[in-house]
């Protein structure tokens, strides 16, 4: 099987090896998109973007495989500035991925008007990660994390409504602070070596520095990239977005962006051979991040009666397992982002349907009763999501936190790794909230209402919401967890982990 | 061959179980069916292992894409369990014969559960074993909660999160093992670790194991989910998962960590006799039978502990005779506590009466369940224990009056239930409730076989059982 696999990757060699031909096409879908779109052919503008966003996924999963098959060539730079290939294709693969799952499912809680637009902004966003994990220049991550940033503020607002704004808007302006210290800390870090931007050189001029100059700017660095990945303490834009933007963009924004900024944050605080040597004076800081993203995460999202809510806090809980990678500098911590966005990117894909299925559901925990029974490919969808996100095994959330801890402990961190474990005990506390609501609670007043012929108003024919993008992800997620328990974890540890 | 069917056969037929929900009782056809048939590939395993020259039958899968490959391995400590998972699979199956709520997805559940179980008993692997051992959460965390009694979602999330909790501890245990053994495999683990790290390994690693036994302090999700969980969630909860605990101590956590449990042997030991007294105490306290069955639980996994704390290969040997009797005497009590609330609707002791005349050979059954319950010599309850208590008295001399004590309590208990329920005053409200049925007859009479085998011939478990544990005493008398 995997022979045949790359059979095929060596095959498809030759256009896979193009490293910048996925951002080009999902770019160049994105345009065509919107121009589609001008002339009022929507539906046609957003299968242009969802088909050059597929091509971009197909293409870096070809280049991700093609690093498998000859690891010795799977790196390389595009245009001096970004690198590609190898495990860095699969993550950028992840990227699109969640895009074309958001994609798939039409949209259709986004209004008409701003259908394309969105669509494009994913698209844009997702092009914009693939970038910001690869890039080998500080100024090419500050443009391209600034890039995610800009379009996440956009994708924030697009339910057009008094929340959806105010939520964007808070989102903005302290978007806007934490742009100021990157831009502040990449300043200092090329003013004080003589215009050098390229990270490698970067980091060997900084191995010499005084320990104050060495720090300072790449601290603001770290507080700005983990304020994009919504870590505690700056996350508190976090639950608003996810809450407020329609569901399907929401599932983009919490892992898309996120895997891409925490791929980044993995390479520069964690994979770097700048970080080997001179980087142990920020491990504590990122430590106590990590700790506090864990305890703040999951006791807050304890609380939530709203899923969307809820998968927010609970979202800073995950970057906490990140960053505890980050800390180890484990390799296995992109495994973990990736597990981390399939989940949670089904899971909201599976809200965004359930929505459209119970126009009158008010978005709690409780309203999901019964959906076991009414809609049994979201609540199958949503468990594996929620089983994955709590860390149970079969699962790729359990690969992922297994790993992360693995490493973890290699580097001594026993205190981050029991505190992970807690964490993810406490967790099902709320995800399993929503496992239990959907098969657990008493769904009899449904079941008469039904038999009275009152049931929820059927949503209008061609206005179905498609589950099928969803139940793919939760086969993915699931395939992941119990695949390699026959096959081994070697393989796909060196598929993910950067 | 043998060894992975073993896995493959129940998991299968929960998918056709699954498949078959269309058609009016297909799926408790197909787990009968199934369910028998992984009877068969067990005894055929065991067979074969028996007759072979080698102590164990391994499978594995050969490396593929990575370095690690799956194995299954079946040797004497796991062939006994193996056998009683087959079996009380079908006894679950033929206890929700009759089941109406969307018996495809019961009956899909209940073989996921058994083949989740047959992976844990069998794992050759530290990480497939810990993934097992977290799988069987999940249909179990289903059957309660969906197919229990009136309070059945509070049971059904505090057992997952409690064993979950216990679970976590052990992850972390296990994260530490591999990192210093430098290799996930189980058996042939060389026992080189470290003390202090011996002694995280096997705290972190006993706790989750404790949870589901449940030794007594870390208990309190028992009661409920067993006496909230469905009958055949009961029978396979207190009849295999309750196993986990005792087998992983023995299989994973003492040749991981032998020196550290030689030092916590006497704790251990001491929890086992703190269960069997605080067990027996407050069955005798209970006016449900079911939560008396219940508590009775923790009383005779109580001499599982003990016999494991003694530390010999007796006291293996009798850990591992304690198991399989408590998982056939368990199984039939809470078969038959099943059919009574199924004609009665209650479970309330003092509402029964005179039941040996309305239901003769209920009655006959539960009489001769209770008394292997109190360890009369001759059925199953009683080899296990006593060689616990001897092999106890050896090493920790006559603190061992207190588990007499709880044995002395568990005859109280367990008389005074038969006497209230089959004898006294005929109940008039249950004057003409029906007797056994046929299936629960057939699902009745393999475990009355198996508790008069182990009782009459206890010394054929234990030949199984010796080769195992023998290397094991060796290694942990080697590290005392």
């Amino acid at each position: 099987m995997t022979a045949f696999v790359l059979d095929v990757a060596r095959w498809a060699a030759p256009v896979t090896s193009i490293l910048w031909l996925p951002g080009a096409l999902a770019l160049a879908g994105a345009a065509l998109g919107m121009t589609a779109d001008m002339t009022g052919r929507s539906r046609l503008g957003l299968a242009i973007v969802t088909t050059g966003t597929a091509l971009a996924a197909v293409l870096t999963l070809g280049s991700a495989f093609l690093g498998m098959a000859a690891p010795d060539e799977a790196f390389s730079v595009v245009f001096g500035a970004v690198v590609g290939g190898g495990s860095f294709s699969a993550m950028a693969f992840v990227v699109y991925g969640v895009a074309l799952m958001a994609l798939s499912t039409g949209l259709r809680s986004v209004s008409d008007a701003r259908r394309v637009p969105a669509a494009a902004l994913m698209a844009i966003s997702a092009v914009a990660g693939q970038v910001a994990m690869g890039s080998g220049d500080m100024l090419v991550l500050f443009v391209a994390i600034e890039m995610l940033a800009l379009a996440g503020y956009a994708l924030v607002s697009a339910s057009a409504n008094r929340r959806a704004d105010e939520a964007a808007m808070r989102y903005f302006v302290q978007g806007a602070v934490s742009t100021g210290l990157f831009a502040y800390g990449v300043a200092v870090l090329i003013g004080a070596h003589g215009g050098v931007s390229f990270s490698a050189d970067l980091y060997d001029a900084v191995a010499s520095d005084p320990l104050l100059l060495a720090t300072l700017p790449f601290v603001l660095v770290l507080v700005s990239m983990t304020f994009k990945a919504g870590a505690f303490p700056f996350h508190s834009w976090v639950p608003d977005a996810y809450e407020t933007a329609p569901a399907s963009l929401a599932g983009f924004l919490a892992s898309g962006p996120k895997a891409a900024v925490l791929t980044a944050l993995v390479v520069v605080f964690g994979r770097s051979f700048w970080a080997q040597e001179a980087f142990s004076d920020l491990h504590g800081l990122i430590g106590v991040l990590a700790a506090g993203s864990i305890i703040f995460g999951n006791l807050a999202a304890l609380k939530q009666r709203d899923v969307g809510r809820m998968l927010g806090y609970s979202g800073i809980a995950q970057v906490g397992y990140a960053l505890v990678g980050v800390t180890a500098m484990a390799p296995s911590t992109t495994l973990f982002a990736t597990s981390y966005a399939i989940a949670i990117s089904v899971a909201f894909t599976c809200l965004d349907a359930y929505r459209r299925l119970q126009p009158d559901w008010d978005g709690s925990i409780e309203g999901l009763a019964g959906a076991g029974r009414r809609s049994p490919g979201v609540a199958f969808a949503m468990t594996a999501a929620m089983l994955s996100l709590t860390g149970i095994p079969l699962t790729a959330g359990f690969v992922g936190k297994f790993f992360v801890f693995l490493n973890s402990l290699d580097s001594g961190l026993l205190w981050l790794v029991v505190l992970g474990a807690a964490g993810s005990v406490v967790s099902f506390g709320y995800y399993g909230k929503v496992i239990r609501a959907m098969y657990l609670e008493d769904t009899e007043g449904d079941e008469q209402s039904a038999d009275v012929g009152i049931r929820a108003p059927e949503p209008a024919a061609g206005e179905r919401p498609r589950v099928w993008p969803a139940v793919v992800g939760a086969l993915i997620v699931l395939g992941i967890g119990t695949v390699p328990l026959a096959s081994g974890f070697g393989g796909l540890l060196r598929f993910f982990g950067v | 061959m043998t060894v992975w069917l073993l896995v493959a056969v129940p998991l299968v037929g929960a998918a056709v179980a699954w498949g078959v929900r269309s058609q009016d009782g297909a799926s408790r056809r197909v787990g009968l069916v199934v369910s028998l048939a992984n009877i068969g590939v067990a005894v055929a395993g065991v067979v074969r292992m028996l007759g072979s020259t080698s102590a164990s039958q391994v499978w594995s899968s050969g490396p593929m894409a990575g370095a690690t490959s799956l194995t299954l391995v079946l040797d004497g400590l796991s062939a006994p369990l193996v056998a009683l998972t087959a079996l009380l699979t079908t006894v679950a199956v033929l206890a929700s014969w009759r089941v109406t709520q969307s018996p495809a997805a019961h009956h899909a559940l209940l073989l996921a559960l058994s083949g989740a179980l047959m992976t844990v008993f069998l794992a050759g692997d530290l990480v497939l074993f810990y993934v097992a051992w977290e799988a069987v959460l999940i249909p179990m965390f289903f059957l309660i909660g969906v197919w229990g009694h009136e309070r059945r979602r509070h049971a059904a999330t505090k057992f997952f999160i409690y064993t979950f909790a216990g679970s976590a501890f052990m992850l972390v245990g296990l994260i530490i093992a591999v990192t210093n053994v430098g290799s996930t495999s189980l058996g042939g683990v060389p026992a080189t670790l470290p003390p202090d790290v011996q002694r995280w390994v096997f705290w972190l690693l006993a706790v989750g194991m404790l949870v589901k036994i449940p030794a007594v302090p870390l208990h309190t999700w028992l009661p409920d989910a067993y006496a909230e969980a469905p009958t055949a969630g009961s029978v396979m909860l207190a009849g295999v998962l309750s196993k986990m605990g005792g087998y992983g101590l023995i299989r994973v956590v003492i040749p991981l960590a032998p020196d550290a449990f030689s030092a916590a042997a006497p704790v251990l030991a001491g929890l086992g006799v703190l269960g069997i007294v605080y067990g027996a105490l407050v069955a005798l306290a209970q006016k449900d039978v079911k939560r008396l069955v219940a508590y009775s639980s923790i009383a005779h996994m109580g001499f599982v502990l003990l016999g494991i704390g003694s530390g010999t290969s007796l006291g293996f040997g009798a850990a591992m005779l304690a198991m399989i009797s408590h998982g056939l005497v368990v199984g039939l009590l809470f078969l038959l506590v099943g059919v009574l609330h199924d004609r009665t609707h209650t479970y309330d002791i003092g509402r029964y009466g005179g039941m040996a005349r309305s239901l003769p050979l209920w009655a006959t059954l539960f009489t001769f369940a209770s008394l292997a319950s109190l360890g009369l010599p001759g059925l199953s309850g009683f080899p296990g224990e006593f060689l616990a208590v001897i092999e106890g008295f050896g090493k920790f001399g006559w603190w061992m009056v207190v588990a007499g004590v709880g044995v002395f309590l568990a005859a109280t208990y367990n008389l005074s239930a038969v006497k209230a329920i089959n004898h006294g005053e005929p109940a008039v409200e249950w004057a003409h409730v029906s007797d056994l049925k046929a299936t629960e007859l057939v699902a009745a009479a393999p475990l009355a076989a198996g508790i008069l085998a182990v009782g009459v011939a206890p010394g054929v478990l234990l030949g199984v059982v010796s080769p195992v544990v023998q290397a094991l005493a060796a290694v942990v008398g080697g590290g005392a």
